[in-house]
This record gives structure tokens, C-alpha cells and sequence, in this order.
């Protein structure tokens, strides 16, 4: 299927590739021109020469990538690559997270990256909202892609973490909420209630908050880990701290403390009981089992790609749909950032 | 029902006991008297049985989540459980229903049986429909009868008698009563179990006060302290069991530990044995294997012998009509009336733990009339070859340290290098040249705010520092730092490494002033072993 010379997109040993336009998308080598769709370490790799991705990004990118030269857009602002016309839409992941559209000769394509979507009338609030975009071909991602996947509107799912968190202060046991430092802690930041108690952050979560601030998120008040002295100071508090960090010595102070994850996989109970977490919250930033089928049926496209997640499950499905389904074989989701695979932990 | 599946929801994240005892205590003062009826049934274990099979369920509910079977066997793989999958793939409630749990299990769930197979596998459906995703999870576990109580049964008797504010041992007495599978549970049995006031036959089936039971370490005594001098006593093994009571009456036999916990289940043997006893008798003794050694009689045809004197309520406890597994505790001389420390070395055998002194005039309960007479603990010296942060049980985290001594001690210091050396290199270790795990030790957690302790002493500076490898969260240590071990006893064990558990085992001090060749090894810890173990079937 990746061969079909016509396709926009293709999947080269370095990555994604428009033949076209001559550039990758998330590129897992270093490449000439890469178009990134978001900052999570599976898909802002470092090492490229030039990045193109969404302006607003461009601190918490800078975080990861260092000094590359970058070409900020806009959301639907369209450059021309060699020919090919590309424009950035809103892919309601993490914050600056985008889908990336490319048309050329009247065809398009688009490729999501990870994206969120559910069937409830509701988005991530750290950014904006998932767009449909109508295309010939979509390559999507597929990490929830089982019906055992249907997230509830997230608002419950904040009301049980609000609550968790309101128990242990009463009690003075600490509240410990595992999440990944970029796109999860901060939707849980702008999500949770902060006048139960100080909310405390892991230096990961700390210097993502910061590139997050700088580009204009608006996120409650913090301490920083390391001004922590006394566990006194933690028996009110919410700490939000990246999942391998927990096996931190310098977490010792967090002996009796209430531990939870938030992620997509708390959905079944063996991944919550896998992680030893006292309390799972089931809280994604992937689309769900109904959110991809909306997705998909949004776009209107004849020809879906599956690329990372269930793949073999979801292009069945597609493919009973009546769809022309393929997939792309790319390391998405093995990676630490997103909340792609139940046992990964971040860095 | 809701109420219930929050229940569980609790019950199913409690890290510790009070949480869990909480949470029940929570759902007892909101729920339906009829709700808690049913909910105490079903968390004591009482079941509903399989009302309908798990086939003929998934594939009603493979049409009803309108998916393809394939996919709900994908699915059914990657959760690994019936109840979840079914719960998260139909599709979401269209009206949630708050009926009690009562009703549901009363009026539907036991009307399951008398449906064909079609109609309970729909209706099923139908409920599931009212409920969210973890009352559905409920719902299936409970018909296909895979529900499983997530909590123990002492836990329970626990909340219940702080509930009720009762005693908990009226409640254990009549909580075989209350689990009869025969009769089906409902707020007026579940209220007769838990009225305050006993009933006359209740109060005699209690056990007595148990006496104080002193317990003295063997170095703190001898013959000059025993009061009275040693003649004035009279010795039996004891094995540091539980100290029971049994009590006969016309109605029964109860069988009571002294910390309040009725053993009639587990000791069915001692129960049917007591029938050969007059009725209205109170014995006394220790849990030795199935059987009772008794120690004391306490009441014989309803005559009260607690303020007689010692040897007299024995010489009544003679005349008893015991059969087996019931036994008089044997007793041992003390020869010419000295001190009965040195009978300690003799009477060590596999179980035995030190010796029962009772004052031969004393009345039951008189003050300094039962001691405990420890063996001096065993020391040992071991060193600390791994180290893992563990939480537990209270949920605190504790740093639990994994002791070694050596399968050989090396012969010379060249020896020793050797055998650090291939430690180090990871070779294979012949004889000799192995620390053998021996026990773990748990230290307690630095008290909160001060992480000084251990840091002071630096132990976990240390253990970073000799760490040789890690597998997930234990630590292989480079053997270093030394410690003196006391324990209770040790036993042999074909399953540890060492061939030894340990009981009992303590923290005495760090040694620093050791080397490695001062460490033990299995040759020497034989040596400690009770002279009769050693000689028989030793691994």
C-alpha cells in the first residue's frame, strides 16, 4: 500500500514522507525538512534541519528540539512546499498539537498525528479543539482503537480526581497524581480544583509548565518539587509528578501518600492493578473508540492508514466499513510522552 | 445498587484496613436496612450461584453492542474478563435507575433461574441498561456467579460491630447462624444479629476473662525470683500459640481464642472432641497442631473453680473424661527445686517456645501466677546483600533489607578476595564463595519531616553506591555492611536457600567493627537448630 506511487504520503525508513512536497512528518530519523505534529519525544525527534509546526508551540518545541531553524504557522495557514499545499489544523491532543493537511493536484491527504476525540461535545482545554477536515485519504492513529475504549465526558472523570484529592487533604495524606509532564499534568492542572489545597510539580512538569506559560497557557499556581522540605507541607497537596519519577528516592517524603495515574489504559482494571496505583483515573488524551469512528466518518475519505495502535483490529473494522484500510509500521506510541503504551514511563 | 457498586468501587481501591473498614462503616449507616441485609450476605461470600451461563450472555451481547463477535473476542482478550468487556461495550445507559439492591437481587436477579435461556440473557441486557459501566461489571459478576467478596471476613465482623456498636464476639457467635446458605438474608435477621443485648444463653457461651500471661526473657530470671522459690510452681511447655478457651454447655461447644476470635471452623476436631465433656465445663490450654493441650480448668458442672488454687482445679482437670485431640499439657520436673532456666535448653524441640510457669497456689488471675518463660533469642551475624523499597500493609514505605551468611565461610582472607572477586565479575560461584540469603528485615520508615535517620547513619548512600545490579525494584548489593541479627527461632525450610526460616527476626546492631569473615554461614546456623530437627530429615 505504501508503495502506490500516486500517495502523498508513504512511509520511508526515516518516517513519513511526502514525495511531492520532499519532506517527512514526525520523522523518527533526522531528516532535511520535518514537519512535527506535536512535542511529544515520539514525535519531535531532535537532529532535524528544518521544522515546520504550529507557532504557537514553538517554546514548548524548543524545549525538546533545541536550536533548529523553525517555521512557525498559524492553524490554516497554508505554505507551499515545493509545490505542495500544506496547512496545520487543530488536532485537540496537547497543546500546539496539530493534523497535517497536504494537497497537490487537486488530492488530499491529511495525517492526524495523535488526536482527541469523543463523543461527547467537549475538548482538551489546554488547546483547541480537534477540526474535522474532509480528505481522500487519512492516516490516522489508533491507540484506543477498541470498543472497550469509550471515554466518560471528562468533566466525571475531574469531579473523581477533585474528590480523591479533597479525601486525602481531609485525612493529610498527600495526593500523588502520576502524569505525563507535557499534555497531561497541564490538562489536569487546568482541570482540577485548586483551592482544596497547593498543588506541588515535578521539575519535568515544572519546565514544561514554564514553555507552556511562556506561550501563553493560563495554569494555576505551582511549587516546585524541590522547594519541598517538610512533609508537612504535603499533607494538603497535590503532586503532580511524571510515573517514573514515583520510584524517585527523593520521593521518600511521600511515604503514605495516596498514589493515582491518569490515563487512557485506567479504563481496565489490569493496567491500573499492573501500575500498583492506589486509584486510576481514566483520563486521555487520545481519541476514543467512538471518537475515531467520528473522526474518520468526518473526514469523508475513501482510503484510511492506520498507524500506531491496534492497528490490525481498526483496519478489519475499516475494512468491514467498506473502506480501502492499510497501515503504516511506525514507532509511535512506544515512546515515553503521550499516554501510548500502558508500561512506558517517562524520562 | 449504586450505593453498593460504590462500595466496591471503595473496597476495590482501600490500601489498608482502616479504609476498608471505613468504607464499609460508610455504606452500613447510608444503606437500606434491606440493602445492608443483602450487601453483608454477599461480602461474607454468600453467593447468588450461576444464574446464567457466560456463552448464551456474550453472544446476546455481542448483538446488543452491535459489533462483530471477532471484535468482542479481541476485546475479551485484551481485558481478560467477561464482566468489564460486556460492561464497556454495550452501548451507554439510557436512563440510569437507582432501585435498592434488595430489589434488585430479590425481585430480578433470583427470577433469573425460572426464564429460558433467551429471555434471562435479554432481560440481563435490558438491566444492564440502566446501570453505568461498573454496576454492569456488578451485574454480570453476580449472574454468572464470578462476584467475589473484596474484603475478609474479619474486616467485616470488624465493621459491623462498630456499626452496630456491639461486641465482637457476640457477633462471631452468631454469625454462623447469619451465613446459613439455607436461609435467605433480610433486615430483621441481619438486625437480629446485631441487637446489643446477649441472650442468658449467649453470655454463658462467652469464654472468661482470659488471666494476664506474663512473659519474662530467661537472662531477667531465676530460681531466686521466682516467688515463693521454684518448688512453689509448676512447669509446662508451652509452644507461643494461641491461648484458648473451651467452653461446653448443653446448647454447644465454643472454642475461643484470648484475643477474642472464635476458632469453631477451623478446629472442627477439638469441637467434636468436647462432646465427651460433662457439660457446663471451661478448659483452658494452647493450639498445638488440630489439638488442645490443656492447661487449666476453669468451670465444671457450672461449680466455679477460678478462686481455687491451682493445683486443686488440676487435680479435677485429671478426673476429665479427655479424648484425643484433647490432652493434658504434660508436666516437667524442676530437679531440687532449682531454677528453671536450665530445663529451657532441655526441652527445645521443633514448635516448643519456652515454658509455661504456673504458681501452684494461685487463683485464675492472680496477679504474677502465669509466666511466659523465653528461650534467649538467637543472634547472627549477616550481610546485607539486597535492599527494595517495599510499601506496606499501613501504606507506609519501608526499606526492606535482603541478609545473607555464607553457604562456607573461606578459610583466609586470599579466600575471601576470591570470592568477592567473582561476586563482583558475576562468575559462576562455587562452594564457599556464596552468601546465601537468610532473612529479610524491614526498617521503619525516617519519622515524617526528618529523613535524617537514615541518611545519618548512611545506609542509603550506601546502598546506591553498592549497587551491583537491579532487577525492577530490588537492589543487588555489593556485600559490605554487617549487621547482628536476633530472632525468636529458626526452623528448617527446604524452599529457602539458606534451608532456614527464620521467626521473629530483629535488628540487634550494626556491626562495623566485623569484616566479612566474620559473617556466619549455614554450617554454624545448623548448629542453632533444635537438637531433634537436626537429626531428622534436614534438606
Amino acid at each position: 500500500m505504501a508503495s502506490d506511487t500516486d500517495d502523498l504520503i508513504v512511509e520511508r525508513p526515516e518516517g513519513l514522507y511526502c514525495p511531492p512536497g520532499r519532506f517527512h512528518i514526525d520523522p523518527w530519523r533526522a531528516v532535511d525538512r520535518a514537519v512535527i505534529t506535536h512535542a511529544h519525544a515520539d514525535h519531535a525527534r531532535a537532529g532535524h534541519r528544518h521544522v515546520l509546526a504550529v507557532a504557537a508551540s514553538e517554546p514548548v518545541l524548543r524545549a525538546r528540539l533545541g536550536s533548529v531553524p523553525m517555521q512557525g504557522l498559524g492553524y490554516g495557514e497554508v505554505v507551499q512546499m515545493n509545490g505542495v499545499r500544506v496547512s496545520l489544523h487543530p488536532a485537540g491532543h496537547v497543546f500546539g498539537s496539530a493534523q497535517v493537511r497536504v494537497e497537490h493536484r487537486g488530492r488530499v491527504w491529511v495525517a492526524s498525528g495523535d488526536y482527541y476525540l469523543s463523543e461527547h461535545d467537549e475538548s482538551n482545554p489546554t488547546c483547541a479543539a480537534f477540526e474535522p477536515l474532509r480528505c481522500d485519504c487519512f492516516v490516522t492513529e489508533s491507540t484506543f482503537g477498541l470498543p472497550l475504549y469509550r471515554w466518560r465526558p471528562q468533566h466525571e472523570t475531574l469531579a473523581q480526581i477533585n474528590a480523591w484529592w479533597r479525601d486525602n487533604a481531609r485525612e493529610c495524606r498527600p495526593s500523588l497524581l502520576a502524569a505525563y509532564s507535557f499534555g497531561k499534568a497541564q490538562r489536569l492542572l487546568a482541570g482540577v480544583d485548586a483551592s482544596i489545597g497547593p498543588i506541588v510539580v515535578h521539575r519535568s512538569v515544572d519546565a514544561m509548565n514554564a514553555a507552556c506559560r511562556a506561550a501563553g497557557m493560563r495554569l494555576p499556581a505551582t511549587l516546585a518539587w524541590s522547594a519541598i522540605e517538610s512533609r508537612a507541607q504535603l499533607s494538603e497537596a497535590l503532586v503532580i509528578a511524571p510515573p517514573m519519577a514515583l520510584a524517585d528516592a527523593s520521593m521518600h517524603l511521600l511515604g503514605g501518600a495516596s498514589r493515582a495515574f491518569a490515563s487512557g489504559w485506567m479504563q481496565l482494571r489490569h493496567h491500573r492493578r499492573q501500575r500498583g496505583f492506589d486509584r486510576g483515573f481514566v483520563l486521555s488524551d487520545h481519541a476514543d473508540w467512538p471518537g475515531l469512528q467520528r473522526a474518520i466518518r468526518a473526514t469523508g475519505a475513501r482510503r484510511v492508514i492506520v498507524t500506531h495502535g491496534h492497528e490490525a483490529v481498526m483496519v478489519r473494522w475499516l475494512r468491514e466499513q467498506g473502506l480501502q484500510a492499510g497501515t503504516f509500521a511506525t514507532p509511535f506510541g512506544a515512546a515515553p510522552d503521550g499516554d501510548a503504551d500502558p508500561v512506558a514511563d517517562s524520562p | 445498587m449504586m450505593r453498593f457498586t460504590a462500595l466496591s468501587a471503595r473496597l476495590e481501591c482501600a490500601n489498608s484496613e482502616v479504609q476498608r473498614i471505613d468504607a464499609l462503616r460508610d455504606y452500613l449507616a447510608g444503606a437500606p436496612p434491606g440493602d445492608a441485609a443483602w450487601a453483608v450476605a454477599l461480602l461474607a461470600g454468600r453467593g447468588l450461584g450461576r444464574l446464567l451461563r457466560a456463552e448464551p450472555l456474550c453472544e446476546s451481547a455481542v448483538r446488543a453492542a452491535r459489533v462483530e463477535r471477532w471484535l468482542f473476542d479481541t476485546c475479551l482478550e485484551a481485558s481478560g474478563d467477561i464482566a468489564e468487556t460486556i460492561a464497556h461495550l454495550l452501548p451507554p445507559a439510557r436512563r440510569a435507575e437507582s432501585n435498592s439492591l434488595a430489589s434488585w437481587i430479590d425481585d430480578r436477579l433470583l427470577s433469573l433461574p425460572e426464564c429460558s435461556v433467551p429471555t434471562a440473557c435479554e432481560r440481563a441486557l435490558q438491566w444492564c441498561d440502566l446501570l453505568d459501566p461498573a454496576g454492569r461489571e456488578l451485574l454480570v459478576r453476580l449472574m454468572l456467579g464470578r462476584w467475589r467478596a473484596m474484603v475478609d471476613e474479619s474486616l467485616l465482623l470488624q465493621a459491623l460491630a462498630q456499626h452496630a456498636g456491639i461486641d465482637i464476639r457476640l457477633l462471631r457467635l452468631r454469625w454462623p447462624e447469619w451465613t446459613n446458605p439455607r436461609l435467605r438474608p433480610d433486615a430483621s435477621r441481619l438486625a437480629a444479629v446485631l441487637r446489643p443485648q446477649p441472650t442468658p444463653a449467649e453470655e454463658r457461651a462467652q469464654a472468661y476473662p482470659f488471666a494476664a500471661l506474663q512473659t519474662v526473657a530467661a537472662s531477667a530470671t531465676s530460681s531466686a525470683e521466682l516467688e515463693g522459690g521454684a518448688a512453689a510452681w509448676l512447669v509446662r511447655t508451652r509452644h507461643g500459640n494461641c491461648r484458648l478457651q473451651l467452653v461446653r454447655r448443653a446448647e454447644g461447644a465454643w472454642l475461643w481464642s484470648s484475643s477474642g476470635e472464635l476458632l469453631n471452623r477451623r478446629c472442627a476436631d477439638i469441637l467434636a472432641a468436647a462432646a465427651e465433656l460433662p457439660v457446663d465445663t471451661v478448659l483452658e490450654g494452647e493450639l498445638v497442631g488440630t489439638g488442645l493441650v490443656v492447661v487449666d480448668l476453669l468451670e465444671l458442672g457450672s461449680l466455679n473453680l477460678r478462686d481455687r488454687p491451682y493445683v486443686e482445679r488440676m487435680a479435677r482437670a485429671c478426673d476429665l473424661p479427655l479424648v484425643h485431640p484433647i490432652a493434658l499439657a504434660p508436666e516437667i520436673g524442676i530437679e531440687g527445686g532449682t531454677s528453671p532456666v536450665p530445663l529451657l535448653a532441655r526441652c527445645r524441640s521443633r514448635g516448643v517456645h519456652g515454658l509455661l510457669l504456673l504458681r501452684r497456689d494461685a487463683h485464675y488471675g492472680a496477679a504474677q501466677a502465669l509466666m511466659h518463660l523465653l528461650p534467649p533469642p538467637m543472634r547472627a551475624i549477616a550481610a546485607v546483600r539486597t535492599a527494595q523499597s517495599v510499601v506496606d500493609s499501613d501504606g507506609a514505605v519501608r526499606l526492606e533489607l535482603g541478609l545473607a551468611v555464607w553457604d562456607q565461610r573461606p578459610h583466609d582472607e586470599a579466600g575471601l578476595a576470591a570470592a568477592l572477586r567473582s561476586m563482583a565479575t558475576g562468575a559462576r560461584l562455587g562452594v564457599g564463595q556464596q552468601l546465601v540469603p537468610l532473612a529479610k528485615l524491614r526498617l521503619d520508615p525516617p519519622a515524617p519531616g526528618d529523613a535524617a535517620d537514615l541518611h545519618a547513619d548512611g545506609l542509603l548512600g550506601w546502598i546506591q553506591e553498592a549497587t551491583m545490579q537491579r532487577f525492577g525494584p530490588v537492589r543487588l548489593l555489593r556485600p559490605g555492611r554487617l549487621c547482628e541479627i536476633e530472632f525468636d527461632d529458626l526452623e528448617p525450610s527446604a524452599r529457602r536457600k539458606s534451608g532456614f526460616r527464620l521467626t521473629g527476626v530483629r535488628l540487634q546492631r550494626w556491626r562495623s567493627d566485623c569484616s566479612l569473615m566474620d559473617v556466619d554461614d549455614v554450617q554454624r546456623m545448623r548448629g542453632l537448630l533444635a537438637p531433634e530437627v537436626s537429626t531428622g530429615a534436614t534438606p
